[in-house]
């Protein structure tokens, strides 16, 4: 089953968004 | 999100498809007081500087969560600014989620980005009209109501 492919690191985050020319889409969520 | 919006097939094709998912603890450190985050969750749209575009607060189920992304794409197109590209996320908000929430504000965005390109004024008009048309109990229309005026 295909699932989100997130990535935990702010600056990884940003560096692939460069790199693919894409926006980020950053979820601050509350792991309870 | 995580048992809903995020396990929807649609939503995950989209993500992954069309952004870079980043997930960030509200209580980091750094980055919790650096976008001054207060509620969970807190979902941004980011340019690749990291700086935000867009936020929403709070749940959205799959069918809301798509066209509120296609929003915050669009507007950070706007700003770069990449009009037409705007235009097409306006487009596929209007085209593919017609009934959703952020319909009414993509038009008037959609509107507006298309008068600054040509600076036709019946893109404002069209404003109005689109919003009495189809969206006649949204705020949006009250922010549009000038234009109105523009047709006499």
């Amino acid at each position: 089953m295909a699932t989100i492919q997130w990535i935990e690191t702010f600056e990884e985050g940003l560096a692939q968004g460069r790199k693919e020319n894409k926006l980020v889409f950053a979820d601050f969520f509350n792991p309870g | 999100m995580d048992a809903v919006a995020y396990i929807n097939p649609a939503v995950i094709a989209f993500i992954n498809k069309n952004l870079i998912p980043l997930r960030l603890q509200a209580s980091d450190p750094v980055l919790g007081p650096k976008f001054k985050i207060k509620w969970t969750p807190s979902l941004l749209i980011l340019d690749a500087e990291g700086t935000e575009q867009h936020r929403t607060l709070g749940f959205y189920p799959p069918e809301e969560l798509i066209p509120s992304l296609l929003l915050g794409m669009g507007k950070a197109k706007f700003n770069l600014p990449d009009r037409p590209a705007a235009c097409d996320c306006f487009d596929k908000i209007l085209t593919d989620y017609p009934q959703s929430n952020v319909a009414p504000e993509a038009v008037y965005l959609n509107g507006v980005s298309r008068f600054i390109e040509t600076h036709e004024v019946a893109n404002l008009i069209g404003i109005y009209d689109q919003l009495t048309a189809n969206y006649p109990e949204s705020p949006w229309l009250t922010r549009a109501d000038p234009y109105r005026l523009l047709k006499q």
